[in-house]
C-alpha cells in the first residue's frame, strides 16, 4: 500500500508535465502560425513621414519661381505627411553638391528637389552616390530611374496673357524683361509675342536681357528703359526678380506679372500674372516615391494638366474688355489637344516662314533649340549697370 | 475496475482536449499554409502579369516602330506620300493606315480627330503614340517631318472588333484570361478566344470585391495579384501596368494553373501534420493504455494483499481448528492413556488401544490439512528426531495392512533388515509420506498386490539413503496426466475413480515434503496395468545396529509399553501446572501421579499467581490460552514480582499451537521451553 500511495502522484506529476509541455508546444505553434504572416501586412505609405529637400537658387519668398514650389510644396505637406526641408541661396553647379550631400546624409531626405536646371549635372552625378534616393529637377531634359525632370509649357500661358497684353496696349510697344536668351525665355518671349499678335498684329515686342535670374537693379533698369526707351504701356518679365513689376506700378504702366499675388500687391497696373502651381504634380511625383512606383522620366506638362495658368485678369480689373473670345478660344484648343502656340505658320523676326502652315514645332526644337524670334520681337541693347 | 475508471476519466478528457486543439492547430495551419501559398503564388503571379504587360507594350512598340519607319519612308519621299502610302501595307488584319495634316484632315486614308485620340498633339510635337478612343479603336501614330517640323502624322488604326485578333495577350499556355485597360477602365484589347460567360465573369460581382483590392494595390506597386473564392473555384486575378502606354494589363487565372503544383505542398504539409497527429494520438493513446496497466497492476497488487490476508486468515483458522480441535482429542487420548495404565482387562486395555489409534489418525488427519496450508505459506518445519525405522514401518503397516486386506489385496512388506536402527530425521514427514503413498495405492488398486520396499543405499559411515518404493497393481496414470497428479485437490482420472474419496491433497503433501526433505517423488506408470512410486531420503545414522525385523522389534517395543512404568520418581520436586480446563490438569495430575512429584494446580492465572506467593515450585507448566489472563501476561507478571519465591523459576508454555515460528515466539516472550500440548506418555 505503501508503494502505492506514493507512485500514484508520480505518475500524475509526468502526465502533468507531459500535457503542459505538449500545451506549451502547441501554443507556440499556434502563435507562431498567426504571426508567421503579419510581416506582409500593407502599411499605410502616408503613415510614413517623408523628408523632402528643396534646393532653391534665391530665396523661398522671392514672390516668383521659387515661391511657387515652397508654396506647393507646403500646400500638399498635409496631406503627403512631409517634412520640407528648404536650402534657399544654394550656388548652382558643383557648388550645391555639399548642400545635397547633406541633405540626404544629416536630413534623411528621401527626395531631393532642384528648382533650377543649373543643378542638372550635379543632380544627375549625385544620383549615382544615392541611388536610394528620388531627384526631381526643373527645366531639364536627362532623366535616370531615380531622376525625374519635369517642367510646364508656360508658353501657352505667356501665349493667353500675350492675347490680354495684345488687347490692352496702345501704343502697340510693350516690353519684355528676360533673364537669359536661353531656350526658355525664347520660347516664352516667342509666345507672348505670337498671342500679343493675334490680337494686335502690328504690336512690337521689346526685350531686354538682365542676364541674371535675381538681379534687381538691373531688371529694374531694364524695365525703365523700356518704357522709356521703347514706349512700352506693357510690361512683362522672365525673371525672378520682380523689380519691373514694381517699376511699372510705380510708373503707372500696365504690368503682367509671373507671381501668384502679383494681383494683390499691385493692385492697379498689374492685368494678369502667368503663375506656377506644382501642385498636382509635386502630389502624384512625391506620392510614387511613397509607393515605391517611382520612374525617373522627362515630363513637360501642358495646360491641361494644371501646373501652371493665368490668373483671372478681372481679379484687378485692369484688362480692357475685348480679349475674352481670344483667350478662351485658345483655352479650349489647349484643353482639347486641337491648337498649340507653335502650329504653323509661324514666321521668323527676319521675315523667314519657321514653320509652314499646317506643320508644327517639335518638342524637341522648342525645348532645346529654341535660338530664333517670332516676327514682332525685337531685342533691346542690354542695359548697364 | 471503478476506481481505474475514474482516474482514467480526467485523463481522457485531457486527451480529448489536445485531440481538439491538435485539430484546432491543423485546421489553422492549413489554412495558414493556404494564405502562405497563395501570398506566394500571388508574388509569383505579379511578377507574371508583369512579364505579361511587358510582353505587350513589346507588341505595341513594335507596331510603333514599323510606324516610324513607314514614317521614315514618307520622309525620304515628301512629294510623293501618297504614293509611298499606296505602297505601304498595315500591320495587322482590318487595320487601316492614314496620314494627317495637323487639323486631323486626312491626306490619305480617314480623318482622325485629335479630339478622339489625345495623342496626335504627342505626335505632331514629335514623338511616337498610342492612344485609344472608346468606340473608334486604337491608334498608333508617328511624325513625319519636315525639317525640324512635323508635317503630318502617319498613323495605323486598329477599329475596336479588330484589337483582339490583332493584340490578344495569350498568358499561361491559353488557361489564363488577360485583357488591356485604359486608365479609365476602358476595354482597350479583350481576352483572347474568350467566352461571354468569361467576359461576364471577369466583368461581374464575383471578382469585383477582388479588383478593387488589386487596383488599392496597384497604387503601391506596377503589379499585383490576388486570390479570390468564386462560384467557378478559387481564381487569381492580376494586374500591372504597362510600360509607357498608361494602360494597363489585368486578367484572372485559375488556382490550379497558377499555382502549378505548388497546391501539392499544401497536401504534403497536410500529410505530415496528419500523420504526427497521428503519431501523438497513437502516443497518448499508448500512455493511456499503459497507465491503466500500471493501475491494474495497483490493483493486482491489492488483490494479492487481499488474498495474502485472507491466507493468513485461513492459517490462523486452521491453526486454531487444530488447537480447538486437539484439544478435545488430547483429552480422549489422556483419558484413554489413564484406562490403558490403570486397568489389566485385557479387553478393556483393547477398546483403549483402538480409541488411542483412531485419536491418533484423526489427529493425523487434522495435521494432514495443516501440513499442506503449512507447505503452502512455506511455514511447514522439518522436526528432526532420533527415530526407529522399524516403529515406522510396522506402524505403516499396521495401518494398511488390514485397509489392503479389507479389499481383498496383498499387502507385501519388504524391508532391509541391515538399515541402522536408529536414524536422525524426521520420522514424521517420512511416514507420512510413505502413509500417503500407501494409501493411494490400497485406493486406486482393485485386484492385485501392493508391495512396499523399503532399502538403503551407503553413503558414508553417518549417512544412508533411505529408499522406499511402493508398487502396486492398480490403475495406472495416463502419461498426460502424470502432471496433475501433483496438483493440490485434484483427482485423476476423474469419471473412472469417481467413487473413491479423498482430499486430493496427498501426493502434492507428498511431493513437496520430499521436496522439502532434498528428494523427489519418482512414478513409474503404466496405464491399466499399475504404478511404482519411489524415493530415497538421506538420513543421518545414529545407531549402526541393524534393525532386524520390523514386527519382532515392534512386539519387543510394544511389551514396554504394556506395562508402563515410570522413568523416574520425585518425591522432594513440586510444579505448578496452570490451565483453564480442568480436564487437562486432571490428565496431566494423573499422569504424573507415579512420580510422587508434588503438584499443585490452578484453573486461572490469577490464582496461580496467588499460589506461587505462597509456595516455591521447580518447574511452572502455563497454559498460553487461558480466558482474562493468559500464559504469556501471567509470565510477565510473575517476572516482574519482587519478593515472589517463583520470579526466577523455568517456565515452560503448555500450547496447541502447531505454528512455526511459535516457539521462538515464546521463548521470546520469557519461556524457558515449549510444549506442544499433545501430551502423552514419556513426554
Amino acid at each position: 500500500m505503501k508503494k502505492d500511495t506514493f507512485k500514484r502522484p508520480d505518475m500524475k506529476q509526468i502526465s502533468i508535465a507531459v500535457s503542459v509541455i505538449v500545451f506549451t508546444i502547441l501554443m507556440v505553434s499556434v502563435i507562431i502560425i498567426i504571426n508567421f504572416t503579419k510581416g506582409e501586412m500593407r502599411s499605410d505609405v502616408l503613415k510614413q513621414t517623408t523628408n523632402v529637400g528643396v534646393l532653391l537658387l534665391g530665396s523661398a519668398d522671392d514672390h516668383s519661381w521659387n515661391q511657387s514650389h515652397i508654396d506647393s510644396l507646403d500646400r500638399v505637406s498635409g496631406e503627403l505627411n512631409l517634412k520640407v526641408i528648404v536650402r534657399d541661396n544654394v550656388p548652382p553647379y558643383g557648388g550645391c553638391h555639399d548642400v545635397i550631400r547633406k541633405l540626404i546624409e544629416e536630413d534623411d531626405c528621401k527626395v531631393v528637389i532642384a528648382t533650377s536646371v543649373e543643378y542638372g549635372d550635379t543632380i544627375s552625378q549625385a544620383a549615382k552616390e544615392y541611388p536610394d534616393c528620388r531627384f526631381l529637377y526643373t527645366a531639364g531634359r536627362s532623366h535616370e530611374p531615380n531622376v525625374g525632370s519635369f517642367f510646364g509649357r508656360m508658353y501657352q500661358i505667356r501665349y493667353l496673357s500675350g492675347i490680354i497684353a495684345g488687347n490692352q496696349t496702345k501704343t502697340g510697344h510693350i516690353g519684355y524683361v528676360g533673364a537669359y536668351p536661353n531656350s526658355e525665355v525664347n520660347r516664352c518671349i516667342n509666345a507672348f509675342t505670337l498671342g500679343v499678335r493675334a490680337v494686335r498684329p502690328d504690336a512690337v515686342v521689346h526685350v531686354s536681357f538682365c542676364n541674371s535670374w535675381v538681379d534687381d537693379e538691373l531688371a529694374a533698369s531694364s524695365a525703365n528703359m523700356l518704357i522709356d526707351k521703347c514706349g512700352a504701356d506693357v510690361i512683362t518679365l522672365h525673371t525672378d526678380s520682380v523689380s519691373p513689376l514694381r517699376v511699372a506700378e510705380e510708373r503707372s504702366v500696365w504690368s503682367i506679372g509671373t507671381g501668384p499675388d502679383d494681383p494683390q500687391l499691385y493692385p492697379n497696373t498689374c492685368l494678369t500674372s502667368c503663375v506656377w502651381d506644382w501642385d498636382s504634380y509635386y502630389r502624384k511625383a512625391i506620392l510614387s516615391v511613397k509607393q515605391g512606383k517611382f520612374r525617373g522620366e522627362w515630363q513637360w506638362l501642358g495646360y491641361e494638366s494644371g501646373i501652371m495658368k493665368l490668373t483671372d485678369p478681372k481679379l484687378t480689373g485692369n484688362a480692357a474688355p475685348g480679349y475674352e473670345e481670344k483667350l478662351n478660344a485658345a483655352i479650349k484648343g489647349f484643353e482639347e489637344h486641337t491648337y498649340d502656340v507653335f502650329y504653323g505658320p509661324v514666321t521668323d523676326m527676319d521675315g523667314r516662314i519657321r514653320i509652314p502652315e499646317g506643320e508644327s514645332m517639335s518638342d524637341d526644337e522648342m525645348y532645346d533649340r529654341f535660338d530664333w524670334y517670332v516676327e514682332g520681337v525685337k531685342i533691346e541693347a542690354r542695359v548697364k549697370r | 475496475m471503478r476506481i481505474v475508471n475514474n482516474i482514467k476519466a480526467p485523463r481522457t478528457a485531457v486527451n480529448v482536449c489536445f485531440i481538439i486543439v491538435l485539430i484546432f492547430v491543423g485546421i489553422l495551419m492549413s489554412s495558414r499554409v493556404q494564405v502562405l501559398l497563395h501570398r506566394f503564388t500571388e508574388g509569383q503571379l505579379s511578377r507574371q502579369a508583369q512579364t505579361i504587360a511587358e510582353k505587350a507594350s513589346q507588341v505595341f512598340e513594335t507596331e510603333l516602330k514599323s510606324l516610324s519607319q513607314k514614317a521614315g519612308a514618307i520622309e525620304h519621299n515628301p512629294e510623293d506620300s501618297s504614293v509611298v502610302m499606296h505602297s505601304l501595307q498595315p500591320s495587322g488584319a482590318g487595320m487601316r493606315l492614314g496620314l494627317v495634316r495637323i487639323d486631323g484632315t486626312a491626306v490619305y486614308g480617314g480623318d482622325v480627330s485629335v479630339l478622339d485620340f489625345a495623342g496626335l498633339q504627342s505626335s505632331f510635337r514629335g514623338r511616337g503614340m498610342i492612344s485609344f478612343s472608346a468606340g473608334k479603336g486604337l491608334l498608333f501614330s508617328y511624325p513625319v517631318f519636315n525639317g525640324p517640323n512635323i508635317k503630318y502624322v502617319l498613323y495605323e488604326l486598329c477599329p475596336t472588333d479588330k484589337i483582339g485578333e490583332n493584340f490578344s495577350i495569350s498568358c499561361f499556355e491559353g488557361m489564363g484570361r488577360a485583357l488591356v485597360l485604359s486608365a479609365a477602365d476602358e476595354l482597350i484589347v479583350p481576352f483572347e478566344n474568350s467566352t461571354e460567360e468569361d467576359r461576364a465573369f471577369f466583368f461581374g460581382e464575383e471578382l469585383s470585391d477582388a479588383f478593387g483590392k488589386l487596383l488599392s494595390d496597384l497604387e503601391l506597386s506596377s503589379s499585383a495579384a490576388r486570390y479570390t473564392d468564386t462560384t467557378r473555384g478559387g481564381y487569381y486575378v492580376f494586374a500591372s501596368e504597362i510600360p509607357d502606354t498608361g494602360f494597363y494589363l489585368a486578367g484572372f487565372v485559375d488556382y490550379e494553373t497558377a499555382s502549378k503544383g505548388a497546391d501539392s505542398i499544401v497536401s504534403l504539409v497536410g500529410t505530415v501534420y496528419l500523420m504526427i497527429s497521428l503519431l501523438f494520438v497513437i502516443g497518448s493513446g499508448y500512455l493511456i493504455f499503459t497507465s491503466g496497466m500500471i493501475h491494474s497492476n495497483d490493483e493486482l497488487l491489492k488483490a494479492k494483499l487481499v488474498a495474502e490476508e485472507a491466507s493468513r486468515a485461513k492459517s490462523d483458522f486452521l491453526a486454531s481448528m487444530s488447537h480447538e480441535i486437539r484439544t478435545p482429542i488430547n483429552a480422549i487420548l489422556g483419558m484413554d492413556e489413564m484406562i490403558l495404565r490403570e486397568y489389566d482387562e485385557p479387553a478393556l486395555r483393547q477398546y483403549a488401544l483402538n480409541i488411542r489409534n483412531a485419536g491418533n489418525t484423526l489427529l493425523s488427519l487434522i495435521n494432514d490439512i495443516l501440513d499442506f496450508s503449512k507447505i503452502e505459506s512455506g511455514k511447514m518445519e522439518l522436526i528432526p528426531v532420533e527415530y526407529e525405522m522399524s516403529l515406522v514401518i510396522y506402524d505403516l503397516v499396521s495401518m494398511m495392512k488390514p485397509r489392503a486386506e479389507k479389499k481383498g489385496l496383498s499387502f507385501i512388506v519388504r524391508a532391509d533388515e541391515n538399515i541402522p536402527r536408529v536414524l536422525y530425521g524426521d520420522n514424521i514427514r517420512i511416514k507420512q509420506c510413505i502413509l500417503n503413498i500407501l494409501t493411494n495405492a490400497v485406493k486406486y488398486t482393485e485386484t492385485g498386490s501392493v508391495v512396499m520396499k523399503v532399502d538403503q543405499e551407503y553413503i558414508d559411515e553417518s549417512h544412508i539413503y533411505l529408499k522406499v518404493s511402493v508398487k502396486d497393481t492398480g490403475i495406472g496414470i495416463k502419461p498426460e496426466d502424470l502432471e496433475r497428479l501433483f496438483s493440490p485437490f485434484e483427482r485423476v482420472d476423474e469419471t473412472r475413480n469417481r467413487n473413491i474419496e479423498g482430499t486430493g491433497l496427498g501426493m502434492s503433501i507428498v511431493k513437496r515434503m520430499l521436496a522439502m526433505m532434498d528428494s523427489k517423488l519418482e512414478v513409474q506408470s503404466e496405464y491399466g496395468k499399475g504404478s511404482e512410486f519411489s524415493f530415497s531420503i538421506r538420513q543421518e545414522v545414529r545407531s549402526k545396529a541393524p534393525m532386524g525385523d520390523y514386527e519382532k522389534n515392534f512386539i519387543h517395543n510394544m511389551q514396554e509399553q504394556l506395562s508402563y512404568h515410570e522413568q523416574f520418581t520425585a518425591p522432594e520436586a513440586h510444579i505448578l501446572i496452570v490451565d483453564d480446563i480442568e480436564m487437562n490438569l486432571t490428565v496431566a495430575a494423573g499422569l504424573l501421579k507415579n512420580t510422587e512429584i508434588g503438584i499443585d494446580t490452578a484453573l486461572s492465572a490469577k490464582n496461580a499467581l496467588e499460589l506461587t506467593e505462597k509456595k516455591e515450585y521447580d518447574v511452572l507448566f502455563i497454559d498460553d490460552r487461558m480466558p482474562g489472563m493468559g500464559g504469556v501476561e501471567m509470565l510477565r507478571e510473575l517476572r516482574s514480582q519482587t519478593g515472589n519465591p517463583n520470579t526466577a523459576k523455568p517456565c515452560i508454555v503448555l500450547t496447541a499451537n502447531a505454528i512455526s515460528g511459535a516457539k521462538e515466539k515464546y521463548i521470546k516472550d520469557g519461556f524457558e521451553d515449549y510444549l506442544q500440548a499433545h501430551r502423552r506418555g514419556g513426554a
